[in-house]
């Protein structure tokens, strides 16, 4: 494919080839040819007619629609498309990269700028494609593709995928991207596989109920192609916001890709993340009926026992029967089976009604706010089958509806344009009611499950309903400003505080009713008190939504609580490593707090006991002051004078025996002073003899110890002279030995040295001889030569008679030469000898000499000893 | 122990020798430190490397002998407990609502070490919590690496690990295809174990995956991620040494097992208590020198972890 050689196209095309795509087939190199030619080999056949011939073995590409696609593919198609793909960047990348056009696997790229929105996941097993699928479906219904369509695709594209993984030709995991392409949403998958080929896929497309036909079904491209090198299977779907009959299926191989330098820019690409997080947020379309309130099954239950029918009887079969007397025939065909077993249950459990008309009742007592803005809603969409509904149920009367509603509008002659201007304040509806048939029964069937909560839905009701004559159209918009008028002033009323409970309530709407509608005093009173019984009824239903609530805020809070956990396990860290700090400085902490707590402990006490003692000096005061008091008032009341004269005799007196006393103490200390005195002088006289006698005997025994060291003073002296003779004389001899051993050596030294002299002499003599007999032996040498060379010249002239005188002669220096040898080998071994014996002489020399530095030191030694 | 971490600075740990009791190396499945016998005489004698596999049976003989052995721990045991709580709950989860919830607490336990670097925490803490719930391979597999390439078993069990983290980070959440992952991560080099090729062998590739196939070590529920085998020397750029894979026609787990390759090194080196810093965000970091495609892809996986990381600023 990558070869630069020209590429051919056969067109067969039967209506013209779109432009578009002539370009895009030019561009990228290849040659279209219309005419067959056995020569050529097509790389790729374009044809319209599924009975059109083309050459065998080429790549067939068909534009139309086939229902044996199978077949087609058999014979070497390779994609069945629409025409339309022309129209869409996203759609012409598929082709391109069918034609050839090198690709990726990366979305981010294969789509480049028309890509606008991408995510990716994971699926990893069978059993977790579900999730993927709707919550897939879900961005997609967010993107505003519609979600129903894209499930399917994305449920049968799993579906597919896992049957060929069961089927051991492929494996997990699959790779998914999806997003948002120019004005597709996509899916792309692919996923590894083994010795997987085409046909496989192709045999897939005989089964019409399985997955690959049923996606082929809900999307609009289908592009599957297989990557030979690495052996993956790659599927990508991609849905219009439109439905489309157009559809487009490739099948094929593309061997691999190849090395591309790519820079798509993603930062205008919006992210599509799944909430795993979060619930889900999505206003979805409801199609399922919302059940019916407790006020609809009570008000059934009401009319069940008005017609005084044996309860007993009644089951889910035959209640429709029993209720075919009903006011409001809608409701009644609208019971489904969850609903009828509602109001058999209610029928049946007394104690459920019970509750329900005490409930009522105690409501009644109090206006609750909860319950005025039920009431208010009630009103507000109350249409006019309801109404006679109430109303016939409140007065037991089962007449004609229509003939008591038209009753209460006396001025049925209100013009056709109102009626039209009506249709038109209805709208988008109002066409869907033109629009068909069917989809108009499918729009009553759903409006009248909901006609309580939605006040427009009613009048689309109400429309339906008008073609079977039970009420007219022209009805309506008197009712419903009636109806708005008669809100407006219950609001007011309500706002002045005007209605403070149910039965204000109740007569005032009655009343309004009358004025407003042409309604008897009777049916107001029935439409009021019915009204109001239901508001309270629904306001209590709406409480065990609670529950619901709850569940919510469980899931919530488990999510939490994980979050906890985690937070909890960190905490338990640093708490431990907390801890093992403290462990660390409480024992030190401790001890130091025990000793604050003691110190603290000490000085509390102490203060007590100084408040103590304080208070205890002040009661004493007291006591004082009040003895003081007491002694005081006498005498304050006597004479003044005589008091204090009184006083001072009372001192003197007290002066004078303290002096006595103290005269007497000081006679006693002076006896027991003399006493003392003569017992130590006593005492003293003794202990001086004794200390004399002591003294006596140490002196006699220092003086035995004086003579004892004179003694040994002398003695010392006597050992000291011993001992000095003693070491002049050692000193003495010793040293005469040595100087004699020492003269004795340094003369054999001196001899020594003058032999060595000699015979160095000698030697030197001797060296001389050798070498003037080398030299001589040199010169001789030098002459036999000559005279050897004169020989060879002369020998090479013939012999001379000089020869044998030359030969003689050279004997003769021959011999000589021998003579000078062997007396210069007598002289080198002699000359040797006397070298060895210099040598000895000069080791014993060296010994020598050590001795007498040996002896020297001897000496030195001795003479020391000796000073 | 990453080629582009060489440069990262070497922090002083005060990493100190502690005694361990035998009754808690029992409990051990990896040593979780260097684990040291302290002779009579006082020498210390290294009896286990961190993160090698502890056979309790060859440690016993040390209890006749002492009360205690010593290790300089580098992990955080309990980090471990409860990184290994969040893993296995995911692993045994049944719902993919659980899967992505588990799979966000776990991403968000390790982020604070290992994304944005606020604690310290060693890789080995990683390694250990992976091993101890998806290792599977039977254990004459690690007896003989330990005998032939000991160092080629260290390596892999952390390749192993960030395979399989960045999988699960990527969306690959189910229990049984990252345990396929996991186990399958440690046979890329094993022709070069067991002396069968080298690695500048380009046949060491196809070996390692014969040598797998007819040992019994390992059996894959998912036969096709013994591809993971035959790819993990491509590069992204076609010039790989077996096939010339390029980045498009590659899935994303292929991309992950030969970007982890690419990224470490075959240098043996030891672990300390905060090795582990940031050394995901690091590894994914975004260079000048990167290609186009490996940028998106680096930023792809910044992306998923970012979001758990709230601390984080957007990677651009």
């Amino acid at each position: 494919m990558s070869d630069n050689s020209t590429k051919y196209i056969l067109n067969l095309l039967e209506s013209a080839i779109p432009r578009q795509l002539q370009t895009i087939i030019e561009d990228m190199l290849f040659s279209i040819e219309t005419t067959t030619s056995e020569e050529i080999s097509y790389e790729f056949v374009l044809i319209d007619n599924m009975s059109t011939e083309y050459p065998p073995e080429s790549k067939v590409i068909y534009f139309g629609k086939t229902k044996d696609k199978k077949s087609f593919f058999e014979k070497g198609g390779v994609a069945i498309l629409s025409a339309d793909i022309v129209d869409s960047e996203t759609e012409l990348t598929y082709f391109k990269r069918l034609l050839g056009e090198n690709s990726t696997l990366d979305v981010a790229d294969s789509l480049q700028t028309n890509l606008k929105a991408l995510g990716h996941v994971k699926v990893t097993d069978h059993l977790n494609s579900g999730y993927y699928c709707d919550s897939i479906a879900v961005k997609a219904a967010e993107e505003g593709f519609k979600f129903l369509n894209i499930k399917k695709g994305i449920f049968n594209l799993f579906s597919l995928i896992s049957d060929l993984i069961f089927d051991d030709k492929g494996e997990f995991p699959v790779d998914v991207d999806f997003g948002v392409s120019d004005r597709n949403f996509f899916i792309q998958s692919h996923f590894p596989v083994q010795n997987f080929y085409s046909d496989i896929i192709w045999d897939l497309l005989s089964d019409e109920k399985g997955p690959f036909s049923l996606m082929i079904d809900s999307a609009k491209t289908i592009d599957i192609y297989t990557l030979g090198k690495t052996e993956k299977l790659a599927i990508t779907i991609s849905w219009t916001k439109e439905e489309s009959v157009n559809k487009s299926l490739y099948i094929h191989s593309i061997d691999s890709f190849r090395p591309a330098n790519r820079k798509t820019n993603l930062s205008k690409v919006k992210t599509l993340k799944l909430n795993h997080n979060k619930e889900l947020e999505l206003n979805l379309p409801k199609n399922k009926k919302t059940p019916l309130s407790l006020s609809s099954i009570s008000r059934i239950v009401t009319f069940l026992k008005q017609q005084k029918v044996d309860l007993d009887k009644i089951t889910i079969s035959n209640i429709t029967d029993y209720l075919s007397l009903y006011p409001n025939k809608s409701v009644v065909a609208s019971l489904g089976t969850l609903e009828k077993e509602d109001i058999l249950k209610m029928i049946k459990d007394q104690e459920m009604q019970n509750e329900v008309s005490s409930l009522v009742e105690n409501e009644k007592k109090v206006l609750s706010e909860n319950v005025l803005e039920n009431f208010i809603n009630k009103v507000e969409g109350l249409n006019l089958e309801d109404a006679s509904e109430i109303v016939s149920l409140g007065l037991e009367d089962y007449t004609e509806p229509f003939r008591r509603v038209s009753g209460w509008m006396d001025e049925i002659d209100e013009s056709v344009e109102i009626v039209r201007g009506t249709q038109e304040d209805i709208g988008e509806d109002s066409i869907l009611v033109k629009g068909s048939k069917a989809s108009l029964d499918e729009g009553s069937v759903t409006v009248k499950g909901e006609r309580e909560d939605i006040g427009t839905d009613n009048e689309r009701l109400d429309i339906n309903s008008s073609g079977e004559g039970s009420f007219s159209a022209n009805e309506l918009p008197k009712w419903r400003a009636a109806k708005d008028l008669l809100i407006s002033n219950l609001k007011k009323k309500i706002e002045n505080k005007e209605i403070t409970n149910h039965s204000e309530l109740e007569s005032e709407l009655s009343q309004l009713l009358q004025n407003q509608i042409n309604m008897s005093e009777e049916e107001s009173r029935a439409l009021s008190s019915g009204i109001l019984n239901e508001s309270v009824i629904d306001s209590y239903e709406s409480e065990p939504s609670l529950e619901e609530k709850n569940i919510e805020d469980q899931v919530r809070l488990k999510d939490a609580m994980a979050k906890k956990d985690i937070q909890i396990s960190r905490m338990m860290k640093l708490i431990d490593a907390m801890k093992k700090e403290l462990l660390v400085k409480v024992p030190t902490s401790d001890e130091i707090s025990n000793l604050k707590n003691d110190a603290e402990l000490k000085r509390l006490q102490t203060e007590i006991e100084n408040k103590n003692t304080q208070i205890e000096a002040l009661s004493k005061n007291v006591e004082i002051l009040n003895s003081k008091q007491g002694n005081e008032s006498p005498i304050t009341a006597a004479p003044l004078g005589n008091v204090e004269v009184k006083s001072y005799e009372a001192k003197i007196r007290t002066l004078e025996t303290m002096l006595d006393e103290a005269k007497q103490r000081s006679e006693l200390l002076n006896e027991k002073l003399e006493k003392e005195r003569e017992e130590y002088s006593s005492r003293a006289g003794d202990e001086t003899i004794q200390f004399r006698e002591k003294m006596m005997k140490s002196q006699k025994v220092i003086n035995t110890f004086q003579k004892e060291n004179k003694e040994l003073l002398l003695e010392i002296e006597k050992l000291k002279a011993v001992q000095d003779e003693l070491s002049s004389v050692t000193t003495e001899s010793s040293s005469v030995v040595d100087t004699h051993l020492v003269d004795e050596k340094e003369k054999e030294i001196e001899t020594l040295n003058l032999e060595l002299k000699k015979e160095s002499d000698q030697s030197k003599g001797l060296g001389l001889k050798i070498k003037q007999l080398e030299q001589k032996n040199k010169f001789l040498l030098a002459q036999i030569d000559e005279a050897s060379r004169g020989m060879n010249k002369g020998k090479g002239a013939g012999k001379s008679p000089g020869d044998a005188k030359l030969q003689h002669k050279i004997k003769h220096l021959e011999k000589l030469s021998n003579n000078f040898k062997s007396e210069a080998e007598t002289a080198k071994l002699e000359l040797a000898e006397k070298k060895k014996e210099v040598h000895k002489a000069k080791l014993e020399s060296n010994l020598l000499k050590s001795k007498v530095t040996e002896l020297e030191r001897k000496l030195a030694i001795n003479k020391k000893k000796v000073a | 122990m990453l080629q582009n971490l060489n440069s990262q600075s070497p922090t002083v740990v005060s990493d100190e020798l502690k005694p361990i009791s035998f009754e808690s190396l029992e409990k051990m499945k990896t040593s979780l430190g260097d684990l040291y016998w302290k002779k009579g005489n006082g020498k210390l004698v290294k009896l286990l490397h961190s993160g090698d596999r502890l056979d309790f049976s060859k440690l016993e003989k040390f209890q006749k002998v002492t009360k205690f052995l010593y290790m300089i721990d580098v992990c955080d045991e309990e980090f471990i407990a409860s990184g290994k709580r969040f893993l296995q709950k995911l692993v045994d989860a049944t719902s993919e609502r659980e899967r992505l919830l588990f799979r966000h607490q776990f991403l968000d336990f390790i982020s604070d070490i290992y994304w944005r670097g606020d604690s310290d925490g060693s890789i080995l803490n990683l390694i250990t919590i992976f091993k101890d719930v998806f290792y599977k391979i039977s254990p004459e597999f690690e007896s003989e690496m330990e005998e032939r390439a000991l160092s080629i078993l260290r390596r892999s069990s952390l390749y192993s690990t960030l395979v399989t983290l960045t999988a699960l980070c990527s969306g690959y959440t189910h229990g049984d295809f990252l345990t396929d992952v996991y186990n399958i991560s440690f046979f890329n080099d094993f022709s070069c174990a067991r002396g069968l090729s080298t690695h500048d062998d380009s046949v060491h590739v196809k070996k390692s995956l014969e040598e797998f196939e007819h040992s019994t070590f390992y059996k894959l529920k998912h036969k096709s991620l013994s591809r993971l085998i035959t790819f993990h020397h491509e590069d992204f750029r076609g010039r790989g040494k077996s096939i010339g894979l390029i980045f498009d026609e590659l899935n994303k787990l292929e991309r992950i097992s030969i970007f982890i390759e690419q990224s470490l090194t075959y240098e043996e080196s030891g672990f300390n208590s905060n090795d582990g810093k940031k050394f995901i965000s690091d590894l994914f970091e975004i260079k000048d020198e990167d290609s186009f495609q490996l940028k998106r892809f680096k930023n792809e996986i910044r992306e998923e972890f970012v979001e758990f990381s709230q601390k984080e600023v957007k990677a651009s």
